[in-house]
């Protein structure tokens, strides 16, 4: 039966979850192959810091370690190793390979534009480097400025060029690209571990128990407010309380399956759900920075719990650092990068490993207590897996690996870092600026038209509870938790 | 069962929604295509009961009922979300 997920192997080949994993998979071994002196991933371009007047690709773009590349010849590679796995990947699943490839190439240029022209030094530079860089004004905001040049690019495509937005959209797949850059973040999390292996576990736990806390908070009140304040059918509550406060798109349809709504409810909860992860993608990055400024994981954590979708909390934590390093910067301190958006997705992610067995309660609570069908129709606990986040996998299995190399293979540890830091550096960041991209060119702001009730909802639950709550909550498991300083 | 140990089935379908009615495709014991609707699925359950009644060899068992949402149905923008919407089993004497 194609298009059903009978056997526990099913959609391996064929949904977008499972080929993060392969991508993931792919570029992580090719870049352990560092640990025999074998560099498969060191022709990656990375961006760096260039002024106006003096634009050249070779000032704004540095192979990583492939001595004497011209840095275009390294972007080539780049596109095309990424172009030629991607296309298999939309071969397997099914799409139309030469519209994927046609809006993949166009996705992948506006995603390189807007990350050199991010990192020109006026928007870059903390203040405290102007200098060193000739400057007398400026924005700093670290790489900031591309990712909010990226998402304005692919707003604008999404709300006013729609031809152009309906050209791209068999290849703006901003949950695949997401979810391919956390399997590289499992790496990042492997080196951090390497280095900070108390920090890392710290980080973890906390994330898991507010995560916990959350769940038992946020979907009774949600739930509650949706049944007597707005008088949603139970149906509606139920899939609007998951999209709200646990995870979105994904928690919506899960809680939908769960209870067997009819499918026009999880699309149009969705369909809301990721105009407001846009809105909360665009507001919250700044705001916590303005309001907290030296609380870099407190705020990362609140992301994570706050903004839904795997894609926006990613992109928003992504922005949340660079907004927040700068803002250190500026004041003298330098942390190092990577744990504030660690410390954004390690919430989300055990919210989304708690997805499938939330669903499966709810899926056996609504057969016995609502559809008082008990004996007549059953809930396979298979449910569990087929809802679980297989790329969650794939960012286990790079985490746990160079664990492993750490307390198995210590000798290796020197060696096996130069492959990981192309992988999860320049490699992830690309992911995250084609999410950047292409979330803005599938958010279409009209498509808010006649949902008037479920968005007064949504908007007063998600800002008045849950923002503040997540908020507190994180506070309370992260307080005191603090990203290493550069050097220290 | 309610969620414990893995359930087998005697017959599949592959379960979707038209926009009113749910729509189960699939073949009975003898291969002959089945196809039953409801507006809700204990509807569908009994019109399936009713469609299995016709062949003389389901008539009177009692049958588990794979039912697998075909998740090719959900609009292709939100299947990146979530490539699964739901399976169910239904046990149904025709």
């Amino acid at each position: 039966m194609e298009g059903v997920n009978r056997k526990w192997y099913s959609g391996m080949a064929t949904n977008e979850d499972w080929w993060a994993v392969w991508l993931g998979l792919i570029l992580f071994a090719a870049g352990l192959f560092s640990i025999g002196r074998i560099d498969l991933v060191g022709w990656m371009v990375e961006t760096s810091v260039w002024t106006w007047g003096d634009f050249s690709f070779s000032n704004a773009l540095d192979v990583t370690r492939y001595e004497g590349w011209h840095p275009l010849a390294g972007l080539l590679m780049a596109y095309v190793v990424f172009t030629a796995l991607t296309c298999l990947g939309a071969w397997s699943m099914k799409f139309n390979v030469r519209r994927f490839w046609a809006g993949w190439t166009v996705l992948f240029v506006l995603a390189w534009a807007c990350w050199i022209i991010g990192h020109e030094a006026h928007f870059a530079v903390p203040v405290n480097a102007w200098d060193e860089h000739g400057l007398t004004w400026g924005l700093s905001l670290g790489g900031g400025f591309s990712y909010i040049l990226a998402l304005a690019v692919g707003l604008i495509i999404g709300n006013f060029i729609k031809p152009l937005a309906g050209f791209l959209h068999e290849a703006a797949k901003p949950e695949w690209f997401i979810k391919t850059a956390i399997v590289y973040l499992g790496i990042k999390v492997g080196v951090k571990s390497m280095d900070a292996a108390d920090k890392t576990l710290e980080l973890a736990l906390a994330g898991a128990a507010a995560v916990f806390v959350a769940y038992l908070l946020f979907w009774p009140i949600v739930y509650a407010l949706g049944r007597r304040a707005f008088r949603l059918p139970r149906d509606a509550a139920a899939v609007l309380s998951s999209g709200i406060s646990i995870c979105g798109v994904s928690a919506a349809i899960a809680t939908a399956g769960a209870i067997r709504a009819r499918p026009v409810l999880p699309v149009m909860v969705s369909m809301l759900i990721v105009i407001f992860a846009m809105i909360e993608l665009v507001v919250l990055p700044g705001f916590y920075t303005w309001v907290a400024p030296d609380q870099p994981i407190v705020n990362g954590a609140a992301m994570g719990m706050t903004v839904k979708t795997d894609g926006a909390d990613a992109a928003a934590g992504a922005f949340l650092e660079e907004l927040m390093r700068s803002s250190a910067a500026a004041r003298g301190t330098h942390w190092e990068p990577g744990w504030i958006v660690t410390s954004a997705i390690m919430t989300k992610i055990w919210i989304d490993m708690f997805i499938g067995l939330w669903a499966f309660l709810l899926a056996i609570v609504w057969v016995r207590k609502v559809e008082h069908q008990p004996g007549r129709s059953h809930v396979g606990p298979s449910e569990i897996w087929h809802r679980f986040p297989k790329f969650v996998i794939g960012y286990l299995i790079t985490w746990f690996a160079y664990l492993a190399i750490l307390a198995f293979l210590p000798e290796f540890t020197a060696a096996a870092k130069p492959g990981a830091e192309v992988v999860e550096g320049p490699m992830r960041k690309m992911m995250f600026m084609l999410t950047f991209v292409s979330i803005g060119t599938i958010t279409d702001f009209s498509k808010l038209k006649g949902m008037g009730r479920l968005a007064l909802l949504y908007a007063v639950a998600l800002f008045v509870i849950i923002a503040p709550l997540a908020y507190f909550i994180a506070w309370l498991f992260h307080r005191g938790m603090m990203p290493p300083t550069v050097g220290g | 069962m309610t969620g414990g140990k893995a359930v087998k089935a005697d017959l599949e379908f592959a379960l979707v929604h038209d926009g009113r009615q749910w729509v189960a495709r699939g073949r009975d014991a003898a291969g002959t295509p089945v196809m039953a609707r409801g507006e809700s699925l204990p509807a569908l359950d009994d019109d399936l009961a009713a469609a299995l009644a016709v062949n003389q060899g389901c008539k009177g068992q009692t049958l588990t009922i794979f039912m697998g949402f075909d998740t090719r149905t959900l609009p292709a923008w939100l299947r990146q979300y979530s490539p699964h919407y739901f399976n169910r089993f239904v046990t149904l004497t025709p």
